[in-house]
């Protein structure tokens, strides 16, 4: 695992570093064009940055990752559910706005994907390693992570619906960072049910992937206004 | 399904003018009028805003006034339309 941990605090950081341009370019927009919206995703990628350059430093300052962090029983502890914390409250903002660009109000749906309540039934023997405040913590992350994929269907629903009304190349290319970024989330949660952390580097590559998504969004809307 | 803001019809207005002005060069108020499609008391307050914020630039030649645009102008269309192309991928039009 110590192995792929360069490239996970890598792909991280660049991750964080397209967040937070993207939300730069959202507080340029707004300079312009007034909306809700734009405030919402202006704050919204502002904090997804700030969350993942947390990981970056507790990655490297623990030499662990999020789906991990249960085997740790100290304070340090806190990195890791200020990194989660963080990336609910950005992705809760994200999803508003994207919610209030469009008229179909939706309700978050409960369900969750089958396979992954199969799986947490298969991976609740694990838990047993477990005990204490490592267990609830546990529970808490997973929580978190699931809390997070609810709220990025929510914002793939709103993607899919503005894509379909509009037809647009950067339409796509906003929902395909996002779905790919809850590929990601999926795959976390993933790791954290079977407590490995070893699918990490397969996260932090599609969560990347993801953000170069929203980077050729933000880098083609620039070369339609120089046109 | 695209939820439409108010404020997006003076910035468009405003677009229009502008972009008008940057085609013709040197535009007149009834050139701009037919291509903005606004009515003439519309026209004549926006022109006004344009000119006060240092977007356009009036002129006098014998009894004709005309327009052009100011470098301030020129930056302003650039800006607002990458604003516009990143909004739209969020589902907002102006």
């Amino acid at each position: 695992m110590a192995d792929t941990l360069p490239l996970v605090v890598t792909f991280d950081l660049l991750s964080g570093i397209i967040a937070l341009l993207v939300s730069y370019y959202a507080f340029q927009a707004r300079r312009w064009i007034e909306s809700s919206v734009l405030n919402a995703m202006s704050f919204g990628f502002m904090l997804l940055g700030a969350a993942l350059l947390v990981e970056v430093v507790t990655t490297l300052s623990l030499g662990i990752t999020v789906a991990q962090a249960s085997r740790l029983r100290t304070f340090e502890l806190l990195e890791n559910l200020a990194y989660l914390i963080l990336q609910v409250v950005a992705l809760a903002v994200i999803a508003v706005g994207y919610g209030r660009s469009t008229y179909g109000k939706t309700n978050l749906q409960a369900a969750a994907p089958s396979g992954v309540v199969a799986y947490a039934v298969t991976a609740a023997a694990k838990t047993a390693k477990l005990a204490g405040l490592a267990l609830e913590l546990y529970y808490l992350f997973l929580g978190l992570e699931f809390v997070i994929l609810l709220v990025l269907i929510f914002i793939i629903f709103q993607g899919f619906l503005v894509y379909s009304k509009n037809r647009d190349d950067s339409s796509l290319l906003v929902l395909l960072g996002f779905a790919l970024i809850f590929v990601s989330h999926a795959v976390v949660l993933n790791s954290i049910l079977a407590i490995s952390g070893g699918e990490y580097l397969v996260a932090a590559t599609v969560q990347f992937l993801g953000f170069l998504s929203l980077l050729a969004f933000v880098v083609r809307s620039g070369r339609v206004g120089s046109t | 399904m695209v939820q439409p803001e108010k404020a997006r019809s003076t910035l468009k207005t405003y677009l229009d003018i502008l972009v008008t002005v940057r085609d013709e060069g040197r535009a007149k108020p009834t050139r701009i009028l037919q291509r903005a499609n606004l009515a003439y008391d519309r026209l004549n307050k926006h022109l006004q805003e344009l000119v006060s914020k240092q977007l356009l630039d009036e002129r006098q030649e014998d009894d004709s006034r005309y327009y052009v645009l100011t470098p301030k102008g020129l930056e302003f269309i650039e800006n607002v339309r990458k604003a516009k192309a990143f909004v739209k991928g969020f589902g907002i039009a102006l």
